[in-house]
């Protein structure tokens, strides 16, 4: 093993200083205050830069020999495949963890030679970063494994792609609480992924793609089975893409329940037109044409039988703190556990200074819905960044009082609001309030009590004129009378299948205005509703009995990518058995093809049990791992001997 | 004696492409087997599938008596590889291939390295991504040998390299191989060079073996000559005539085994020139060369049906 370390030592020695430069410098664009002052919160060009750098170490690593053309060469060494795999893995482990100690090393440095905030840094906030750090591993055990695969290089990346998309959104759930990620259970989770795949990737050691013979025959099968448990939820993750888009523009080709006047009627676009009104034409409720047309200005309201989508999959770097940013004192912010957290930096004799307050000491913290105000020299209160001379309040709804910071002996003093008051909300006052009352001359931050309007002063808080609280108030009224509005009606989905949902317009008393039972019932409704269904065919069949029977009723918003939301909740179980039925063709298709190219018995069984199972991915796996030609067998003839020979001497 | 290395009707196709028709050989202790064929005949193939790098699709290939799929470490350790191109790592520097040797392989004889190293004039410090082909085989020739394996597999040794050099590589692979015992399976085209030092020769055709000899049962058995003023056509259905090249006057005749009553017999349908054994390199064109009639060569005739000849 040291001899390998030793011939690999140039090797690690480039990846670990370009990785460790990459990393220094993505720290370096998240900002030295952002890394090492304050708790870490998305360290977006970290996190990115760290599973990238991962990504390609793990696929260099592996594909080092083969690139450089000496693979027998290393292979004819008297070592195991599991003991040169192993060496491979230490590699790629070693260069990891130098990036995860150099690279904070490279920013702290960065900062000593040219900043400012050295002496502010908090080395404790190390283990946040490595906690962001830490999908650099996972991503190099990810490309290990798919780089060590014995499959073709597009084959390798779609896995790996798959891998990616299911893996760290995984981690990321693990790590989830409420409002943001737990470093340590995220970090955990990416080191566990990543020993998993290391653990995976061992299976495959030695084995070489050779299209000629046959995948089963020289790779363990437990291991194909995962492979095609990653192949299968990485495919069910691209057809779940794909159902939400069908989905989304399935809802189009029914007709809309709009109001005309008084009445809802059920109305399907006539003509849409970029110049002019869009023209319905209203419909009956076999959604046939009434002959009467409406014009869209005469529409004021309407609703789509939509049931809703979720968002889009994507790789999100973890968010390791529950408050946003809220003030800035230099730099000033509270922190996930309800503190604030202040940087003091002086311009004069370029020191900075870190510590944390609380409410009255270091020990209570503030309520998790404070509000950080600073209020500049010029009387103007705000929750943006303030300058070294601000005034520095803390305000938390539900409270008597608000908190004045003293730098001088860095805890905050209480100050009772006028008149018993009690805290409603902090509110920033906009532009066109009538703000000379106050002496504002941009908008400003203020405090809306029980009884009144305060404005922040340098020794407390002073009710705002009747003027300007006049004008808030006449503000919210107005934003009340539009919610009002948007409240006199509302939609019920009273059956929320998201192919045949029943929607009903129900009145601010509760009577029912309208009701439809959305149904395909046009040709052009029942193709829609038969390319609607197609993908629920190809899907896994153990998934879909699944969510038939175990998820409820769910719509595209809120159902997980691996659940087809068309048969959830027990609906259309004739689809769950069409796609048994469909998967069982593929599976017939896959097993006869296999059974003329010569495949033996036990790999007849695991592909057909697999696609019968795993649907359409499982089938396209199957025609990929194991084409016709790896289990061809040359005819055997008699042996043909040399022309001239000399026998052996015996 | 024991056969230390052995192909037992070994089939390997890649896609529809046959490269092994059943091959089949063996080397047995302390011979020197050469290995030749054309481009593309399927040395390398069957060498890889001897090293355990590539899976045959019929029978079995095995090192030692072991199954060449299933080689242990240890078996690993008595086998000295020198692969197509001598491929070592680029990034290394010569000492730095030694210690790697040294690391890897447990039998492997650092002074012995490091003699034969200074025998070639090599540095230590230099980085082989920097040497000479020459260089580079020769290293890898000490790499392979300094270990004192019982087997040798070497895939084209010669493969680039000038004459000179070529010269220069022999003459270490011979001072090293020199009373090693060991068994020693090489592929080449260089066909002077297998005559200087082969015991054994199999020429690969097509993915068939068309000979399988020692180099002075060939020099005894095969005959090479002209037959002029033919008066009767001469075909290559007999199994003493291997080859019947017509020529403008009569045949250029490639025989086997031709006692006097063969000769007889020929001498009969013209006069018979020039009779004498053919260099390995004559031996290797009539029996490999191009079928397709080119600008100088007349369309030449199928060769006989490959009964088998054993002495």
């Amino acid at each position: 093993m040291n001899a390998l370390l030793k011939r690999d030592l140039s090797f690690a020695a480039l990846f670990t200083l370009l990785g460790t430069i990459a990393i220094t410098i993505a720290l370096t664009q998240d900002q030295f205050r952002q890394v090492w002052v304050f708790e870490p919160t998305r360290l977006q060009a970290t996190f990115y830069t760290a599973w990238v750098a991962g990504l390609v170490l793990g696929a260099a690593v592996a594909l080092r020999d083969r690139l450089q053309g000496v693979g027998d060469y290393v292979r004819q060494r008297p070592l195991s495949p599991l003991r040169l795999h192993a060496g491979r893995l230490l590699l790629t482990a070693l260069v990891v963890v130098a990036w995860w100690v150099l690279a904070p090393l490279g920013s702290w440095l960065c900062e000593a030679i040219g900043g400012r905030l050295v002496s502010a840094g908090q080395p404790g906030r190390y283990w946040l970063l490595l906690a962001t750090m830490a999908p650099a591993a996972s991503a190099a055990a990810l490309a290990l494994l798919c780089a060590s695969l014995p499959v073709v290089w597009w084959m390798q990346a779609v896995l790996a792609t798959a891998l990616l998309f299911v893996g760290f959104p995984a981690c990321d759930a693990m790590a989830s609480t409420s409002n943001y990620d737990d470093p340590l259970a995220y970090a955990l989770a990416h080191f566990a992924f990543a020993a998993g795949l290391a653990a995976l990737s061992c299976a495959f050691a030695g084995v070489e793609r050779d299209p000629d013979r046959s995948w089963t025959r020289r790779v363990p099968r437990w291991a194909t089975a995962l492979v095609l448990a990653v192949g299968v939820a990485g495919g069910t993750l691209l057809l779940g893409l794909f159902t939400q888009g069908v989905l989304r523009s399935f809802a189009d080709a029914y007709p809309l329940i709009g109001r005309v006047g008084d009445r809802y009627e059920l109305l399907a676009l006539e003509a849409r037109s970029h110049s002019g009104p869009r023209r319905y034409r209203v419909v009956d409720a076999e959604h046939q044409p009434t002959g009467d047309l409406r014009s869209g200005e005469g529409v004021t309201d309407s609703y789509r039988p939509r049931i809703g989508w979720s968002r889009d999959p994507e790789i999100e770097p973890p968010n390791f703190r529950q408050a946003d940013w809220r003030s800035g004192w230099a730099a000033l912010r509270l922190d996930r556990h309800g503190f604030a957290n202040c940087l003091l930096h002086d311009t004069v004799d370029w020191t900075s200074r870190f510590f944390v307050f609380g409410r009255g000491d270091a020990t209570t913290p503030f309520d998790g819905r404070a509000h950080l105000v600073s209020l500049g020299t010029d009387g103007h209160a705000s929750r943006e960044v303030a300058t070294f001379q601000s005034i520095v309040w803390v305000a938390e709804p539900g409270a008597t009082e608000v908190f004045r910071f003293d730098p001088s002996t860095e805890q905050v003093r209480a100050v009772p609001l006028p008149g018993g008051d009690r805290i409603v909300d902090v509110v920033d006052q906009e532009q066109d309030d009538p703000r000379a009352v106050v002496g504002f001359t941009k908008p400003s931050t203020i405090v809306r009590g029980e009884r009144a309007a305060y404005a922040f002063a340098s020794d407390g808080l002073v009710p705002v004129v009747p003027a300007a609280s006049a004008a808030i108030e006449a503000r919210e009224a107005k934003r009340a009378a539009r919610r009002a509005q948007n409240t006199e009606v509302r939609r019920e989905t009273v059956v929320a299948d998201v192919l045949c949902p029943t929607i009903r317009v129900v009145g601010r008393d509760g009577t029912a205005l309208f009701e439809h039972a959305f149904a395909p019932r046009t040709t052009a409704e029942r193709l829609a509703y038969a390319v609607a269904v197609l993908p629920s065919l190809v899907r896994a069949p153990v998934l879909q009995v699944a969510a038939h029977v175990f998820v409820g009723e769910t719509s595209p918003t809120r159902a997980s990518p691996f659940v087809d939301p068309v048969v959830a909740g027990g609906y259309r179980t004739w689809l769950v058995f069409a796609g048994f039925l469909c998967n069982g063709v593929l599976a017939f298709f896959s097993r006869r093809r296999l059974q003329r190219a010569g495949a033996d018995a036990r790999t007849l069984r695991f592909w057909t049990v697999a696609v019968t199972l795993l649907g359409l991915v499982a089938a396209l796996l199957c025609e990929w791992f194991e084409p016709s030609r790896g289990w061809r067998v040359p005819a055997a003839g008699p042996k043909r001997a040399p022309r001239i020979r000399t026998a052996a001497v015996a | 004696m024991t056969a230390i290395l052995q192909f037992d009707d070994v089939h390997r196709h890649f896609g529809k492409q046959e490269v092994l028709k059943g091959l089949s050989l063996q080397v047995e202790k302390g011979q020197i087997y050469a290995f030749l064929g054309r481009n593309g005949a399927g040395k390398t193939t069957a060498l890889r599938i001897l090293m355990g790098f590539l899976e045959p699709h019929r029978g079995r290939a095995s090192v030692f008596g072991k199954d060449s799929q299933s080689l242990q470490p240890a078996d690993r350790a008595r086998i000295g590889y020198v692969g197509e191109g001598h491929l070592l790592d680029p990034t290394m520097r010569v000492k730095e291939a030694i210690a790697f040797e040294r690391g890897t392989r447990p039998g492997f004889r650092t002074d012995l390295a490091e003699r034969a190293v200074q025998r070639c004039g090599l540095r230590h410090g230099q980085f082989i991504a920097r040497l000479s082909r020459g260089q580079r085989a020769q290293l890898s020739l000490v790499l392979a040998t300094a270990a004192s394996p019982d087997v040798l597999v070497f895939d084209d040794p010669a493969m680039g390299l000038d004459v000179v050099m070529r010269r220069e590589f022999l003459d270490a692979m011979i001072d090293l191989l020199a009373d090693s015992g060991c068994a020693v399976l090489f592929s080449s085209h260089i066909l002077t060079d297998v005559e200087r030092i082969a015991d054994r020769i199999g020429i690969l055709h097509e993915g068939t073996m068309l000979v399988d000899a020692t180099m002075d049962d060939l020099a005894r058995r095969v005959r090479r000559g002209i037959l002029q003023g033919a008066t009767a056509p001469v075909l290559a259905d007999d199994r003493h005539v291997l080859r019947s090249k017509p020529r403008r006057d009569g045949y250029e005749l490639l025989l086997l085994d031709a006692g006097p009553e063969e000769l007889a017999r020929l001498a009969r349908l013209g006069r018979l020139d020039d009779l004498r054994a053919p260099s390995l390199e004559d031996l290797f064109l009539d029996l490999t060369g191009p079928d397709r009639p080119g600008l100088l060569s007349e369309p030449v005739r199928e060769l006989a049906l490959p009964a088998e000849v054993v002495s």
